[in-house]
Parts: structure tokens; sequence; C-alpha cells
């Protein structure tokens, strides 16, 4: 019986963990119109439309021993994920490979797959399943939240998400170019995904069925 | 008299618009006048068909030959926000949102008012928009609701067929005296066939409302304006076998149950045949802080549910004064009757459901005996059958129309 904006609640949810104020776009907003609420409203679920897309990832201060850079292939319908992750500071970072499910985290690779606990800055990755929906969102209750749009930059069309309080404490925006995600970033810096329309899914591995069966 | 094609939209507004192309549709909204017609002639249409004109009647010349199409990428087939507004035979199928859309939320009112969990600011939300009829439409595979009437009040929905929605086949929302009618509608292979949030003064009698997720939910919530919900009555359906696995799955994970009553207020189950739903013919739970108050459930048939009625609310949101007056059902708590401790009933995991894109489409029904150049003339308010006047229907309710 939950409200379809539920979900747009959970996405924000996720990026809570990460603080702080950040940008150059508008930081109140403007209440949506009805054409913005329903272009943010069926953003993730166009996404879900896809066999597979591509996410480039990012967590925290680039410089930082904690930081976390992923470039993974999401599939949207069976909640797995794939690809290589980079820890460390951007020019130390020592990549591996990284298998993912809501439930599950591995690395390894080639027959050496070790499950991870969620922790630290890694909890965060989960977020990419959060990107899509297999239904939109209600325009007409999402423009009574506290979304709200911030202007366009880069071409793009920035949204603030809805937030659980609703009172306009959320720090995740939505970065649209039409009805298509671009990006999902905090106002802190702390958290960016681009989604790469350019580069086409990597293979999915077998391992992906060993690990999430 | 036809004056289709025959002028832009800044000409005079016209009492009759006739649609035969998409560039008609997309015009016809700002070019009919009050008290107009938009005749939509067979075809198929994409886009959306805007109307803010009051008393204006939306016709589809035969419901199953005119199908509006949102092919996955446009958000509602047709939204009205004018007073006593009319949606008829016609088919509305694939819109992200919704097949026809009725609020009174506009551009100028209504947004950015709520305040979600923390609480509505009732004064804050825009006035209720009164009047709308919705007939004969056949909604399915819509991402939304299939019909949707929001912030409206003096409204009736009827003798529609309503499957494949993501959320719910139909959906009254947001009106603290919805004085609204939900009769004689087939819902069906969706998650939820007919919801009705923050939406007071509703009766839902004569429907159809089997093989979804769950058939009816009747809930309060912090999204919407006007809650808890007060006052809906449940009379004279058919609400059986919500088990059906090929449909989208339930936002909340609910499957195999009749009516969900979730926090409201003096909510009445009567005269309905409630059979074969293999979780619970009837759950009863809090919502948030709602609690589920003045509940009467009585004089229903029922059968081969999983349980008849479970009745499980939240410690901080118990309720008060449910009532079950049926007897001999099977109960969680156990031979519940009135103000019942809560029982331990929780929800079984659901399957794996389908996409709303992918639910199959029904076959054709019936539309309007007649179909003339005449708009409806709606009432300025809309009178509800009393509930004791119901008699249980026969199982095969609608059948032939589902």
């Amino acid at each position: 019986m939950r409200r379809a904006i539920g979900s747009a609640l959970a996405l924000t949810a996720a990026c809570a963990l990460l603080a702080g104020c950040a940008g150059g776009l508008s930081e109140e907003g403007e209440a949506l119109t009805p054409e913005q609420a329903e272009q943010l409203a069926n953003a993730r679920f166009q996404l879900s439309t896809l066999d597979a897309f591509v996410v480039e990832v990012s967590v925290g201060d680039t410089d930082d021993v904690e930081h976390l850079a992923a470039r993974i292939t999401v599939d949207p319908t069976d909640h797995v994920a794939w690809g290589t992750l980079s820890r460390g500071p951007e020019k130390l970072a020592v990549d591996t490979d990284i298998i993912m499910s809501p439930a599950l985290y591995a690395t390894g690779g080639e027959g050496a797959w070790q499950a991870q606990e969620w922790s630290g800055e890694a909890a965060t990755l989960p977020i990419v399943f959060s990107l899509s929906t297999d239904r939109p969102e209600n325009a007409s209750l999402l423009r009574q939240s506290d979304a709200r749009f911030l202007g366009t930059e880069d071409d793009l069309d920035v949204f603030r998400l809805p937030s659980e309080a609703g009172d306009g404490s959320a720090m995740s925006r939505l970065w649209l170019d039409g009805n298509r995600i671009s990006r999902l970033d905090t106002t802190t810096g702390a958290l960016s995904i681009e989604i790469d329309r350019d580069t086409d899914p990597a293979p999915r591995p077998d391992a992906v069925d060993e690990l999430t069966q | 008299m036809s004056l289709a094609g025959c002028g832009s939209a800044d000409a005079a507004p016209q009492q009759l618009v006739r649609v035969t192309n998409d560039d008609e549709f997309a015009e016809a909204g700002s070019r009919v006048a009050d008290g107009g017609l938009i005749l939509i002639e067979e075809g198929t249409y994409h886009g959306t068909l805007q109307v803010s004109a009051d008393d204006v009647t939306v016709r589809g010349a035969d419901r199953n030959g005119v199908v509006l199409d949102g092919e996955l990428e446009t958000s509602s087939g047709i939204v009205g926000t004018g007073e006593r507004f009319t949606v008829e035979n016609l088919t509305v199928r694939n819109y992200l949102q919704n097949g026809v859309l009725v609020t009174g939320v506009t551009d100028d009112s209504g947004a950015g008012v709520a305040r979600g969990p923390d609480g509505y600011l009732p004064d804050a939300a825009p006035d209720p928009v009164p009047g709308y009829l919705v007939q004969f439409v056949t909604a399915e595979n819509n991402g939304l609701y299939g019909i949707y009437a929001f912030n409206r009040t003096d409204g009736v929905i009827r003798d529609n067929l309503a499957t494949g929605g993501s959320d719910s086949g139909i959906y009254v929302g947001q009106c603290e005296s919805c004085n609204a009618l939900v009769e004689n509608n087939v819902m069906q292979w969706s998650a939820v066939g007919l919801e009705l949030a923050n939406a007071s003064d509703v009766t839902i009698t004569g429907n159809r409302i089997v093989e979804n997720r769950i058939g009816i939910t009747v809930l309060s919530n912090y999204l919407e304006a006007h809650g808890p919900t007060k006052n809906t009555v449940i009379a004279g359906n058919v609400i059986a076998h919500n088990n059906a696995v090929e449909t989208p799955e339930h936002a909340n994970g609910a499957f195999g149950t009749g009516i969900g009553i979730a926090g409201t207020v003096g909510a009445v189950v009567t005269a309905n045949r409630i059979e074969g739903n293999d979780n619970a013919g009837v759950s009863i739970a809090s919502s948030e802080d709602f609690a589920p108050a003045d509940t009467v459930i009585e004089n229903n048939a029922w059968g081969d549910n999983g349980l008849d009625v479970a009745f499980a609310p939240s410690p901080t949101a118990a309720g008060e004064n449910n009532c079950l007056l049926d007897e001999g059902l099977t109960t969680d708590p156990a031979d519940m009757t009135c103000d019942p401790g809560p029982g331990s009933y929780a929800q079984p995991v659901a399957p794996v459901g389908v996409s709303f894109a992918k639910v199959p489409l029904p076959p054709e029904r019936p539309g309007l005996e007649n179909v003339d150049e005449t708009p409806r003339t709606l009432p300025g308010t809309i009178e509800r059958p009393d509930p004791v006047s119901f008699d249980i229907p026969d199982a095969d309710l609608l059948e032939a129309s589902s």
C-alpha cells in the first residue's frame, strides 16, 4: 500500500549517508510544474526498459584513502551488476573485479571470488539498483512533495529529490536529459553516478549467476 | 456540424470538436468550449488530451475502436481539470502514468504543499474540483492507474474495465469528502484492483474485482491531504481470487488479499462475495500512525480464503471499535468479533510478477449503445445508494464483461 513516491524516497535515503552543500544551481529551487513532475516521475522507469546499462560511480573524495570508483554494468531486471572496483586515492587506486546484487558483494574474479561485507564507502554501491524501477513514480504526489527543480546545467535538467521528512533536506539530485537519467549525485560532491550511454554493457560473467543464486 | 481541422488553437472555442488524427487530438482540449463535446473517431491516437474547460464530454465513437496509446513514452492519455468532466467509450493503454486522470490540482494550484510524514497542511491544499463521470472506458497496462480521480468531488466511475495497472486499475485519492461512487466496473490483472487513499465518503458497489494481487485497498497516508480515509462503503461486490501471479508486483508486497484496510475510520464491508483469496479475504491494519477504527464487516459471503479476516494493527496505532459480525469464519486472532486484540498475521512473501507493459490485453467489451453529438450534463452533486439496499451478488457478476 506504499505510494510509488516511496521509491524516490529510497533513492534519497541511500544518498543521505553523504552530507554537505555545494554546486552552482539554485539551492532552494522551484516547485515542480506538472510537466516537470512527470519528467522526474518517469525517468527511472525509462532506465528499467534497457536490458543493461553502464554506470561510473565515485564515492568520497578522489584523494581520500577510502575513495571508491566503480565502472559497472547493471542488469535492472535481475538486479545484478558486474564490473571493476577501484579502491583508494585516484592515483594509487587498486582495481578488482566486482559482482553485486542487493544482497551480495563479491570481489576477486577468475574463480577466486570472495564475499565481502557491505561496509564503509562500499555500502553506498547498491544505490545503482535504485536508479531504475519497474514502474513510474506518481507525478501527482511527487509534485506535492518537497522535490524541486534546481535549474538547467550542461543542457541537463536538475532536480532535488524528495526527502523523507518533507522539509527540503534531501541532498540528492537527479540530472535528466529529457526523460533519461544522466547523473545522480549529492550536493556534497561525495557521490556521483554517471550513466554512460555511449558504451555497450560488458558481457555478463558466468560467475554472476553462480554467485547470486 | 463538424468543425474538425478548420482552425488553430487560437480560434474561438467550439461546442463540437471532432478528432480524426493525432494533431487534432493534441489540440482538441484547447479548442473545446465550456459545455462542449470532443468526439474522437475510430482510430489509434498518441499523445495527451488535456482539457481544462468546464462541463466537457470526451467521447469515443467506439469503445474498442478508439484507442489512445501512450506507447510507454507519454505520461497520461486524458487529463481533465475542469468541473463536471466526462470521459466515455474509448480505450486507453500504455501510458506511463495514468490512462484517464481527473484532477483538481493544476499548474496554478497545489504544487509543493505536502509536508510528508511530518503531516500535511490541509489549509494549503487546493480546493477540490466538483463533478466527473468516467464510463465505458477500457484502461489497460498503464504505469500507475488506469482511471485516477485526484482532489475531486462528486464523481462516478462506472461500467469500466481496468487491467494491468502497476499500482491500481482505479484510484480515488485526496478528497476530504469525495462523494464518489465506483460501481459496476471490472478490475483485474493489476497490482491492486481499486485503491482509495485519503478519500472519504466513497461507495464501492456492484464491481467485479478479481485476479489482482490485492482486490481493494483503502488507506490513509501523509503524502496526500485529508487523511484519514473515512466512511468507505464496500457493498455488493465480487472480490475473489486475487492471487494472479502474472501481474505487476505490489509496491508493498501484497498478494492473495481481497480487501486491505489500513488506518481508516468507519469502513463498512457488507453484502460482498469474498472468495478464493489465498492469504486473506479482508486484512485490517494500521498505516503509519493512522489507526483502524469503527470498521464493520457483516452479511458477506465467504469461501476458500486463506484466512477470512486478519486483524494486525501496530501496537502504537491499534485502533478501536472494529467489529466482525459474520460468524463461522477463520480469523486471526481466532474467533474475532468486536474490539479484538491484534493477531499475528504477516503478509507472506509474494511471487515475482511481470511488468505492467506485459500483462495480456483483455477481450473487447460492449460500449455505449448510442453515440451521438450531445454532451453530458452532470449534476452538481451525486447521490450514493444506501448500503443496506444491497444483496450479495452471484459469483458470475459481470463475468461476461471480464
